[in-house]
């Protein structure tokens, strides 16, 4: 159960580190684009990395340590 | 304008002082209460103290600036956030661990402890004050800045910073951690509330809703809104700002990864690991974190918001708060968000100063060069030092005259040389003394070299090259001089890797 986890969750940082610097950033970022819920697609980009980011550290953190204090 | 804000701003300083005085009575006599707050914080004094510190004179002023003046670059702020503060989810509980078990207070303390050398306490505690003293200065010039634009210059920026600073003395030399830990949490509160109010009032006072103010500004400075943004602007003859031309891929690039690696390793941040109750603390803080990082969202349409409105002044750092007090909004709104941005500066200045001092003393005199005072003598002693930290970093904020996250650049290069030493610390049984010292003396230099003397290649960040150097010399010179079958510090290794030890 633990090693799903942590694979899934280093799945998560590598997809993030990538989506947040080149070349994917300038897919996103780069083009003349429509808003996004009212925002620049950069920024909606940001917005929504920074979800998927809390989500997948609390869902780590619920799998692995379950609310207790053992690491 | 109304003298209003003035008053605000005058009745928040007497609150922090106030908030910061009382919790001194509660510590220790002994130097672990003074810089670890007797290893008592709970989950609502950590929250706040971890995001406040990080948030700082730069997230209400530079990076608005920035939005203002290179576009979507600002970003980088929010991008880097989002993984930054992760290593400390698993760095923090191990070294929180050995700190309970030895009595560590400082990173440093802690890295000479696993490979029983003081010229690595020594050479840490160099590289912090290197990199904390221009950050602290940061923090006393976004609070001149403030000061000087909502008294209308009747307050001039340098004596503006010695006011605010001032009150920071006073109670961070009265209350050691937990003076900076309350006054933190009443600004972290401060902050994120005003941050939020008059990010979203702004852009629907100026352009009708935030979506508005983004259209308007997609067709009249498109580039502003496209990724990397644009390069840094310079100021023309009559002092006003111009915007540079598009900006390299590269050098945003680097700089989101060098900032990754560096956030944690800010010793003001990981001594946290020290503070903290237990490890669940820990551990919540960071899952927590993500709620810190969305303030700074109001923060960018603040700047945004300011594109097709403002009279720019020489500065982008001053625009906000420039903005507002030429648009016609209450005396009390923009006190509180002036409260805001010197509560940002504040929290962040007070934790730095109280670290460089507490890393100077137990990392550079007790630790390096062996000297053995007692506890009442030793906190004193970091005492002395605040004074110092702050008239340095006081003279270097009046003679910078740079960008306020120019300098927060500037200052992430050495520190994030950090990243592989505190990794081979808690993590790495094949990391020896020599190959440590080697990988942080080699990493800070290269760093160093490329911020003074050359240039780097494709505007790479100076600290992402001291990197590749660091943890190629880590590697090869542990694997050279590690002596077979033999662990550095396992003692050690084992106590960090033992839930509850």
């Amino acid at each position: 159960m633990h090693r799903r986890a942590h694979c899934l969750f280093a799945l998560y940082i590598i997809c993030a580190l990538a989506a947040l610097v080149w070349p994917v950033l300038s897919w996103v970022g780069s083009a003349e684009a429509p808003l996004i819920v009212g925002l620049p697609p950069v920024v909606a980009w940001h917005v929504l990395w920074i979800f998927i980011g809390f989500s997948a550290l609390f869902l780590y953190d619920r799998a692995v340590h379950g609310g207790s204090d053992d690491t | 304008m109304s003298s209003l804000p003035l008053v605000v701003c005058g009745l928040y300083l007497l609150a922090c002082l106030i908030i910061g005085i009382i919790p001194g009575s509660k510590a220790s006599d002994s130097a672990e209460g003074y810089v670890a707050g007797d290893r008592s914080l709970g989950p609502l004094v950590m929250y706040f103290i971890t995001g406040a510190t990080l948030f700082s004179a730069f997230a209400f002023l530079g990076m608005p600036g920035w939005a203002y003046s290179k576009g979507v670059a600002a970003c980088y702020v929010l991008g880097y956030g989002i993984l930054g503060f992760l290593p400390f989810y698993f760095l923090g509980p191990r070294a929180a661990r050995v700190g309970r078990a030895y009595g560590l207070v400082t990173q440093a303390e802690m890295v000479a402890r696993r490979f029983d050398s003081r010229a690595l306490a020594g050479l840490m505690a160099i590289v912090s004050v290197y990199a904390l003293v221009p950050y602290v200065a940061i923090q006393m010039q976004g609070a001149g800045y403030v000061l000087n634009v909502v008294s209308e210059g009747r307050i001039g920026k340098d004596l503006g910073a010695a006011i605010v600073y001032g009150v920071v003395l006073v109670y961070v030399l009265r209350s050691g951690v937990l003076g900076v830990g309350w006054t933190n949490t009443f600004q972290g509160i401060l902050m994120m509330s005003m941050a939020w109010v008059i990010g979203l009032y702004v852009p629907w006072k100026l352009y009708g809703g935030v979506s508005e103010m983004f259209t308007a500004i997609g067709e009249a400075k498109p580039e502003l809104l496209r990724a990397p943004g644009l390069l840094s602007p310079t100021t023309d003859e009559g002092g006003v700002l111009v915007r540079g031309g598009p900006g390299s891929w590269m050098a945003y690039s680097s700089q989101v990864l060098v900032s990754i690696i560096g956030f944690t390793c800010w010793p003001q941040l990981f001594m946290r690991a020290f503070n903290a109750k237990d490890e669940r603390t820990l551990r919540r803080t960071v899952v927590l974190y993500p709620s810190f990082q969305l303030f700074l969202l109001p923060l960018l349409f603040l700047g945004f918001s300011a594109v097709l409105y403002a009279l720019p002044p020489g500065q982008s750092d001053q625009v906000v708060p420039y903005m507002l007090t030429q648009m016609d909004l209450p005396g009390i709104v923009v006190g509180l968000f002036i409260a805001g941005a010197l509560a940002a500066s504040m929290s962040s200045g007070d934790a730095i100063i109280h670290t460089a001092a507490s890393v100077l003393v137990r990392d550079g005199v007790v630790t390096c060069l062996g000297a053995k005072p007692g506890p009442r003598q030793e906190r004193t002693w970091i005492r002395m030092v605040i004074l110092l930290v702050v008239v340095g970093a006081y003279g270097l904020a009046v003679s910078y005259k740079g960008s306020l996250v120019g300098l927060l650049l500037y200052a992430y290069g050495p520190i994030a040389q950090f990243g592989p030493v505190l990794v081979a610390t808690l993590y790495w049984r094949g990391a020896t003394r020599r190959g440590v010292l080697a990988g942080l003396l080699a990493g800070s230099v290269t760093s160093l070299a490329f911020v003074t003397v050359w240039t780097t290649p494709f505007g790479l960040h100076a600290g992402l090259l001291g990197l590749v150097v660091n943890v190629t010399a880590l590697v090869l010179v542990s694997k050279g001089t590690r002596l077979t079958g033999v662990t550095e510090g396992e003692a050690f290794l084992a106590c960090a890797e033992t839930p509850g030890a």
